[in-house]
Protein backbone atom coordinates (compact mmCIF):
# COMPACT_ATOMS: atom_id res chain seq x y z
CA UNK A 1 0.00 0.00 0.00
CA UNK A 2 2.96 2.37 0.96
CA UNK A 3 4.62 1.48 -2.09
CA UNK A 4 1.73 2.38 -4.27
CA UNK A 5 1.10 5.43 -2.58
CA UNK A 6 4.87 6.51 -3.11
CA UNK A 7 5.19 5.43 -6.28
CA UNK A 8 2.20 7.42 -7.61
CA UNK A 9 3.51 10.60 -6.11
CA UNK A 10 7.01 9.89 -7.89
CA UNK A 11 5.11 9.97 -11.16
CA UNK A 12 3.42 12.79 -10.05
CA UNK A 13 6.83 14.73 -9.26
CA UNK A 14 7.96 13.39 -12.87
CA UNK A 15 5.16 14.78 -14.74
CA UNK A 16 5.45 18.10 -13.10
CA UNK A 17 9.07 18.41 -13.75
CA UNK A 18 8.42 17.78 -17.26
CA UNK A 19 5.55 20.12 -17.46
CA UNK A 20 7.68 22.98 -15.75
CA UNK A 21 10.79 21.97 -18.00
CA UNK A 22 8.91 22.03 -21.03
CA UNK A 23 7.35 25.00 -20.61
CA UNK A 24 10.27 26.74 -19.78
CA UNK A 25 12.03 25.64 -22.98
CA UNK A 26 9.24 26.70 -25.19
CA UNK A 27 9.36 30.33 -23.32
CA UNK A 28 12.94 30.71 -23.80
CA UNK A 29 12.96 29.41 -27.43
CA UNK A 30 10.44 30.58 -28.80
CA UNK A 31 8.45 33.43 -27.05
CA UNK A 32 10.98 36.00 -26.05
CA UNK A 33 13.34 35.69 -29.02
CA UNK A 34 11.16 36.13 -31.66
CA UNK A 35 9.54 39.46 -30.28
CA UNK A 36 12.77 41.02 -29.72
CA UNK A 37 14.24 39.35 -33.23
CA UNK A 38 11.18 41.77 -34.38
CA UNK A 39 12.10 44.77 -32.47
CA UNK A 40 15.62 44.46 -33.98
CA UNK A 41 14.63 44.17 -37.18
CA UNK A 42 11.80 46.76 -36.80
CA UNK A 43 14.64 49.28 -35.40
CA UNK A 44 16.98 48.66 -38.28
CA UNK A 45 14.75 48.78 -40.83
CA UNK A 46 13.76 52.46 -39.47
CA UNK A 47 17.41 53.49 -38.94
CA UNK A 48 18.07 52.55 -42.41
CA UNK A 49 15.43 54.20 -43.70
CA UNK A 50 16.37 57.17 -42.35
CA UNK A 51 20.01 57.34 -43.31
CA UNK A 52 19.20 56.77 -46.70
CA UNK A 53 16.75 59.43 -46.71
CA UNK A 54 19.46 61.28 -45.12
CA UNK A 55 22.67 60.05 -47.16
CA UNK A 56 22.51 63.03 -49.61
CA UNK A 57 20.78 65.79 -47.20
CA UNK A 58 17.13 65.29 -48.38
CA UNK A 59 15.58 64.18 -45.04
CA UNK A 60 17.17 67.67 -43.56
CA UNK A 61 15.91 69.78 -46.69
CA UNK A 62 12.52 68.60 -46.24
CA UNK A 63 12.34 69.25 -42.52
CA UNK A 64 13.40 72.77 -43.24
CA UNK A 65 10.67 73.06 -45.95
CA UNK A 66 8.15 71.63 -43.63
CA UNK A 67 7.14 68.70 -46.18
CA UNK A 68 5.86 66.40 -44.27
CA UNK A 69 3.66 64.88 -47.26
CA UNK A 70 7.34 64.01 -48.97
CA UNK A 71 8.56 62.31 -45.56
CA UNK A 72 5.79 60.48 -45.60
CA UNK A 73 5.71 59.41 -49.39
CA UNK A 74 9.53 58.98 -49.01
CA UNK A 75 9.55 56.57 -45.65
CA UNK A 76 6.47 54.53 -47.34
CA UNK A 77 8.80 53.69 -50.45
CA UNK A 78 11.99 53.08 -48.01
CA UNK A 79 10.00 50.93 -45.52
CA UNK A 80 8.66 47.25 -46.37
CA UNK A 81 5.09 46.60 -47.37
CA UNK A 82 3.38 45.76 -43.44
CA UNK A 83 5.33 48.35 -41.35
CA UNK A 84 3.26 51.22 -39.89
CA UNK A 85 5.37 53.91 -38.90
CA UNK A 86 5.09 57.68 -36.94
CA UNK A 87 7.40 60.07 -36.92
CA UNK A 88 7.55 62.81 -34.74
CA UNK A 89 10.26 65.83 -35.37
CA UNK A 90 11.75 67.82 -32.43
CA UNK A 91 13.99 71.37 -33.08
CA UNK A 92 17.09 71.61 -31.27
CA UNK A 93 15.47 72.61 -28.06
CA UNK A 94 13.29 69.24 -27.77
CA UNK A 95 10.06 71.51 -29.47
CA UNK A 96 7.76 69.44 -31.62
CA UNK A 97 7.75 70.92 -34.71
CA UNK A 98 5.46 68.91 -36.72
CA UNK A 99 2.04 69.87 -37.06
CA UNK A 100 0.89 67.30 -39.66
CA UNK A 101 1.04 63.78 -38.96
CA UNK A 102 3.68 62.32 -40.74
CA UNK A 103 2.89 58.48 -40.94
CA UNK A 104 0.82 55.89 -42.43
CA UNK A 105 -1.29 55.02 -39.36
CA UNK A 106 0.60 53.50 -36.28
CA UNK A 107 -0.92 50.14 -35.96
CA UNK A 108 0.54 46.93 -34.30
CA UNK A 109 0.87 45.20 -30.83
CA UNK A 110 5.01 45.70 -30.48
CA UNK A 111 6.14 49.58 -31.11
CA UNK A 112 9.65 50.02 -31.69
CA UNK A 113 10.76 53.43 -31.40
CA UNK A 114 13.97 54.62 -33.26
CA UNK A 115 15.69 58.41 -32.60
CA UNK A 116 18.03 59.91 -35.16
CA UNK A 117 20.02 63.07 -34.74
CA UNK A 118 19.79 64.77 -38.32
CA UNK A 119 21.65 67.92 -39.74
CA UNK A 120 20.10 70.10 -42.48
CA UNK A 121 23.03 71.28 -45.22
CA UNK A 122 21.37 74.50 -45.46
CA UNK A 123 23.04 77.82 -45.09
CA UNK A 124 21.64 78.30 -40.91
CA UNK A 125 22.92 74.54 -40.20
CA UNK A 126 19.46 73.61 -38.15
CA UNK A 127 19.56 70.32 -36.11
CA UNK A 128 16.73 67.88 -35.77
CA UNK A 129 16.00 64.77 -33.90
CA UNK A 130 13.45 62.68 -35.67
CA UNK A 131 12.03 60.22 -33.37
CA UNK A 132 10.00 57.26 -36.10
CA UNK A 133 7.91 54.35 -34.18
CA UNK A 134 7.35 51.43 -36.24
CA UNK A 135 5.26 48.30 -35.69
CA UNK A 136 4.55 45.60 -37.90
CA UNK A 137 0.54 46.37 -39.00
CA UNK A 138 -1.87 43.60 -38.15
CA UNK B 1 11.89 16.27 -5.41
CA UNK B 2 10.83 19.55 -4.24
CA UNK B 3 14.71 20.85 -4.49
CA UNK B 4 14.71 19.20 -7.52
CA UNK B 5 11.74 20.80 -8.86
CA UNK B 6 13.16 24.20 -7.32
CA UNK B 7 16.14 23.83 -9.03
CA UNK B 8 14.89 23.02 -12.40
CA UNK B 9 13.17 26.08 -12.11
CA UNK B 10 15.69 28.38 -11.30
CA UNK B 11 17.91 27.14 -14.40
CA UNK B 12 15.47 27.54 -16.90
CA UNK B 13 14.81 31.30 -15.24
CA UNK B 14 18.94 31.54 -15.62
CA UNK B 15 18.51 30.10 -18.88
CA UNK B 16 15.89 33.04 -19.92
CA UNK B 17 17.29 35.71 -18.56
CA UNK B 18 20.50 34.74 -20.64
CA UNK B 19 18.91 34.74 -23.64
CA UNK B 20 17.33 38.33 -23.02
CA UNK B 21 20.31 39.64 -22.00
CA UNK B 22 21.89 38.62 -25.57
CA UNK B 23 19.25 39.73 -27.50
CA UNK B 24 19.49 43.10 -25.93
CA UNK B 25 23.53 43.39 -26.23
CA UNK B 26 22.64 42.13 -30.17
CA UNK B 27 20.37 45.07 -30.14
CA UNK B 28 22.38 47.87 -28.85
CA UNK B 29 25.28 46.96 -31.02
CA UNK B 30 22.92 47.62 -33.50
CA UNK B 31 22.21 50.87 -32.20
CA UNK B 32 25.39 51.76 -31.95
CA UNK B 33 26.59 51.07 -35.23
CA UNK B 34 23.50 53.09 -36.63
CA UNK B 35 24.34 56.34 -33.90
CA UNK B 36 27.67 56.23 -35.18
CA UNK B 37 26.80 56.03 -39.32
CA UNK B 38 24.07 58.90 -38.39
CA UNK B 39 26.88 61.25 -36.36
CA UNK B 40 29.20 61.05 -39.43
CA UNK B 41 26.24 61.57 -41.95
CA UNK B 42 25.56 64.94 -39.84
CA UNK B 43 28.85 66.10 -39.35
CA UNK B 44 29.06 66.25 -43.52
CA UNK B 45 25.79 68.00 -43.52
CA UNK B 46 27.12 70.74 -41.02
CA UNK B 47 30.52 70.87 -42.80
CA UNK B 48 28.54 71.31 -46.05
CA UNK B 49 26.65 73.73 -44.90
CA UNK B 50 29.04 75.70 -43.48
CA UNK B 51 31.11 75.78 -46.43
CA UNK B 52 27.92 76.69 -48.53
CA UNK B 53 27.41 79.58 -46.02
CA UNK B 54 31.43 80.87 -46.16
CA UNK B 55 31.38 80.53 -49.62
CA UNK B 56 28.38 83.22 -49.94
CA UNK B 57 29.83 85.41 -47.88
CA UNK B 58 29.63 84.15 -44.42
CA UNK B 59 32.24 84.20 -42.13
CA UNK B 60 35.30 81.71 -41.52
CA UNK B 61 34.38 80.76 -38.09
CA UNK B 62 30.92 79.67 -39.29
CA UNK B 63 32.33 76.04 -39.86
CA UNK B 64 33.49 76.12 -36.28
CA UNK B 65 30.35 77.65 -34.72
CA UNK B 66 28.46 75.22 -36.38
CA UNK B 67 30.09 71.98 -35.05
CA UNK B 68 30.18 73.19 -32.05
CA UNK B 69 26.95 73.34 -31.69
CA UNK B 70 26.44 69.89 -33.47
CA UNK B 71 28.66 68.11 -30.88
CA UNK B 72 26.67 69.42 -27.93
CA UNK B 73 23.63 68.33 -29.87
CA UNK B 74 24.81 65.15 -31.14
CA UNK B 75 26.17 64.33 -27.49
CA UNK B 76 22.38 64.94 -25.93
CA UNK B 77 21.12 62.99 -28.06
CA UNK B 78 22.96 58.78 -27.21
CA UNK B 79 19.97 56.99 -25.16
CA UNK B 80 22.78 53.84 -24.21
CA UNK B 81 25.94 56.02 -22.87
CA UNK B 82 28.14 58.92 -22.86
CA UNK B 83 28.66 60.56 -26.91
CA UNK B 84 31.45 63.00 -26.69
CA UNK B 85 32.36 64.23 -30.37
CA UNK B 86 35.22 66.49 -30.51
CA UNK B 87 36.59 67.89 -33.92
CA UNK B 88 39.48 70.25 -34.91
CA UNK B 89 40.02 72.35 -37.88
CA UNK B 90 42.42 72.72 -40.72
CA UNK B 91 45.03 75.27 -39.97
CA UNK B 92 47.76 74.31 -42.02
CA UNK B 93 48.07 76.10 -45.72
CA UNK B 94 45.61 76.54 -47.54
CA UNK B 95 43.04 75.68 -44.69
CA UNK B 96 42.02 79.05 -42.08
CA UNK B 97 39.85 77.57 -39.58
CA UNK B 98 38.67 74.80 -41.37
CA UNK B 99 37.92 76.68 -44.63
CA UNK B 100 39.47 76.88 -47.90
CA UNK B 101 38.61 79.48 -50.98
CA UNK B 102 40.89 80.17 -53.63
CA UNK B 103 38.97 81.76 -56.14
CA UNK B 104 42.00 82.64 -58.82
CA UNK B 105 42.48 84.23 -61.99
CA UNK B 106 43.91 81.17 -63.58
CA UNK B 107 40.94 79.41 -64.79
CA UNK B 108 40.78 77.64 -60.78
CA UNK B 109 38.30 78.10 -58.22
CA UNK B 110 38.18 76.01 -54.97
CA UNK B 111 35.50 76.53 -51.94
CA UNK B 112 36.81 74.00 -49.44
CA UNK B 113 36.05 72.91 -46.13
CA UNK B 114 38.50 70.47 -43.65
CA UNK B 115 37.53 68.90 -40.24
CA UNK B 116 38.74 66.18 -38.09
CA UNK B 117 36.83 64.36 -35.84
CA UNK B 118 37.01 62.24 -32.61
CA UNK B 119 33.91 60.11 -31.70
CA UNK B 120 34.06 58.98 -28.18
CA UNK B 121 31.22 56.42 -27.24
CA UNK B 122 30.97 54.99 -23.56
CA UNK B 123 28.61 52.31 -23.09
CA UNK B 124 28.19 49.42 -20.15
CA UNK B 125 31.36 47.56 -20.73
CA UNK B 126 31.92 49.69 -24.42
CA UNK B 127 34.70 52.03 -25.02
CA UNK B 128 34.86 53.10 -28.59
CA UNK B 129 37.22 55.94 -29.79
CA UNK B 130 36.74 56.67 -34.02
CA UNK B 131 38.48 59.04 -36.34
CA UNK B 132 37.06 60.41 -39.17
CA UNK B 133 38.28 63.15 -41.73
CA UNK B 134 35.52 64.90 -43.51
CA UNK B 135 36.91 67.20 -46.68
CA UNK B 136 34.29 68.80 -48.64
CA UNK B 137 35.61 70.84 -51.84
CA UNK B 138 34.00 71.76 -54.70
CA UNK B 139 36.51 72.69 -57.64
CA UNK B 140 35.66 74.22 -60.95
CA UNK B 141 38.31 74.28 -63.80
CA UNK B 142 37.73 76.57 -66.99
CA UNK B 143 39.14 77.37 -70.45
CA UNK B 144 38.33 79.96 -72.58
CA UNK B 145 39.78 80.64 -76.67
CA UNK B 146 38.14 83.08 -78.71
CA UNK B 147 38.56 83.77 -82.26
CA UNK B 148 38.73 87.18 -83.77
CA UNK B 149 36.02 88.41 -86.29
CA UNK B 150 35.58 91.24 -88.46
CA UNK B 151 36.79 94.51 -86.19
CA UNK B 152 35.85 94.17 -82.56
CA UNK B 153 34.09 91.17 -83.04
CA UNK B 154 35.11 88.25 -81.21
CA UNK B 155 34.01 84.82 -80.36
CA UNK B 156 34.50 83.18 -77.47
CA UNK B 157 34.03 79.35 -75.89
CA UNK B 158 34.38 78.59 -72.78
CA UNK B 159 34.67 75.27 -71.38
CA UNK B 160 33.72 74.53 -67.74
CA UNK B 161 34.09 71.19 -65.59
CA UNK B 162 32.65 71.06 -61.85
CA UNK B 163 33.99 68.49 -59.26
CA UNK B 164 32.88 67.81 -55.99
CA UNK B 165 35.65 65.79 -53.85
CA UNK B 166 37.59 65.60 -57.36
CA UNK B 167 34.98 63.46 -58.75
CA UNK B 168 32.85 65.24 -61.73
CA UNK B 169 29.27 66.68 -60.59
CA UNK B 170 26.69 68.84 -61.74
CA UNK B 171 25.79 72.65 -61.45
CA UNK B 172 22.61 74.55 -60.25
CA UNK B 173 23.07 77.06 -62.37
CA UNK B 174 25.85 79.22 -63.91
CA UNK B 175 26.50 82.76 -64.60
CA UNK B 176 28.84 83.72 -67.50
CA UNK B 177 30.72 87.37 -67.34
CA UNK B 178 33.06 88.77 -70.17
CA UNK B 179 35.34 92.14 -69.71
CA UNK B 180 34.54 94.71 -72.28
CA UNK B 181 37.69 96.76 -71.34
CA UNK B 182 35.52 98.34 -68.76
CA UNK B 183 32.57 96.41 -66.82
CA UNK B 184 31.92 93.01 -66.60
CA UNK B 185 29.12 92.19 -68.74
CA UNK B 186 26.80 89.14 -68.68
CA UNK B 187 26.64 87.65 -72.53
CA UNK B 188 22.39 87.31 -73.79
CA UNK B 189 20.30 86.71 -76.95
CA UNK B 190 22.06 89.43 -78.52
CA UNK B 191 25.45 87.79 -78.21
CA UNK B 192 24.27 84.29 -79.85
CA UNK B 193 25.00 83.14 -76.17
CA UNK B 194 24.96 79.18 -76.20
CA UNK B 195 25.44 77.07 -72.86
CA UNK B 196 25.83 73.02 -73.65
CA UNK B 197 25.50 70.83 -70.55
CA UNK B 198 26.80 67.07 -71.08
CA UNK B 199 25.48 66.31 -67.93
CA UNK B 200 28.60 64.88 -66.99
CA UNK B 201 29.60 67.76 -64.77
CA UNK B 202 31.31 69.29 -68.17
CA UNK B 203 29.63 72.67 -69.65
CA UNK B 204 30.20 74.51 -72.88
CA UNK B 205 29.35 78.48 -73.11
CA UNK B 206 29.87 79.83 -76.32
CA UNK B 207 28.85 83.81 -77.09
CA UNK B 208 30.04 86.50 -79.36
CA UNK B 209 30.71 90.06 -78.45
CA UNK B 210 32.45 93.45 -79.26
CA UNK B 211 35.46 93.21 -76.89
CA UNK B 212 38.32 96.14 -77.93
CA UNK B 213 41.45 94.13 -75.71
CA UNK B 214 43.11 92.11 -77.11
CA UNK B 215 43.30 89.95 -73.54
CA UNK B 216 39.43 88.87 -73.20
CA UNK B 217 39.11 87.67 -69.74
CA UNK B 218 35.83 85.66 -68.74
CA UNK B 219 34.75 85.30 -65.29
CA UNK B 220 32.70 82.22 -64.25
CA UNK B 221 29.96 81.76 -61.28
CA UNK B 222 28.33 78.90 -59.99
CA UNK B 223 26.46 76.80 -57.37
CA UNK B 224 27.01 73.40 -56.94
CA UNK B 225 23.63 71.30 -56.13
CA UNK B 226 25.10 71.31 -52.46
CA UNK B 227 24.61 75.24 -52.94
CA UNK B 228 28.40 75.77 -52.44
CA UNK B 229 29.36 78.97 -54.39
CA UNK B 230 32.70 78.78 -56.59
CA UNK B 231 34.09 81.39 -59.20
CA UNK B 232 36.88 82.01 -61.28
CA UNK B 233 38.27 84.06 -63.70
CA UNK B 234 40.50 83.45 -66.83
CA UNK B 235 41.78 85.15 -69.46
CA UNK B 236 41.59 83.33 -73.06
CA UNK B 237 43.44 82.40 -75.83
CA UNK B 238 43.32 83.29 -79.44
CA UNK B 239 42.76 80.21 -81.63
Amino acid sequence: MFNKKAQIRMLEAFLAVLVIFSASIISIKFSPPTNFDNEKMLSTLGMQALIELDSNGTLGKLIDERNWTAVTEDLKILLPVGVSFNVIVYDSAMHQINDFTIGNGLEGQKVVSVEYPCASQSLECRFYLVRLQLAFAG
Amino acid sequence: MGVFIIALLLLSTELYVYDLGKTIDEANQNSFGDFIFAVRLGSKHVVVGSLANVSKGGVNQTLGINLEEWSSFVGRQYQFGKCILNFSLGETHPYASGIWISWGTNGTGVSGAYANFTLKLLDRGVDVNLKHVINITTTLLIKSTYKQMQDNKKQVNVTCKLLNEGTYALAKNFTLYYNNSSDWIVPGPQNNYTLMDYGNGTYFMSFVADIPSVNVEVSVHTHDWREIYVQTNVTSTEI
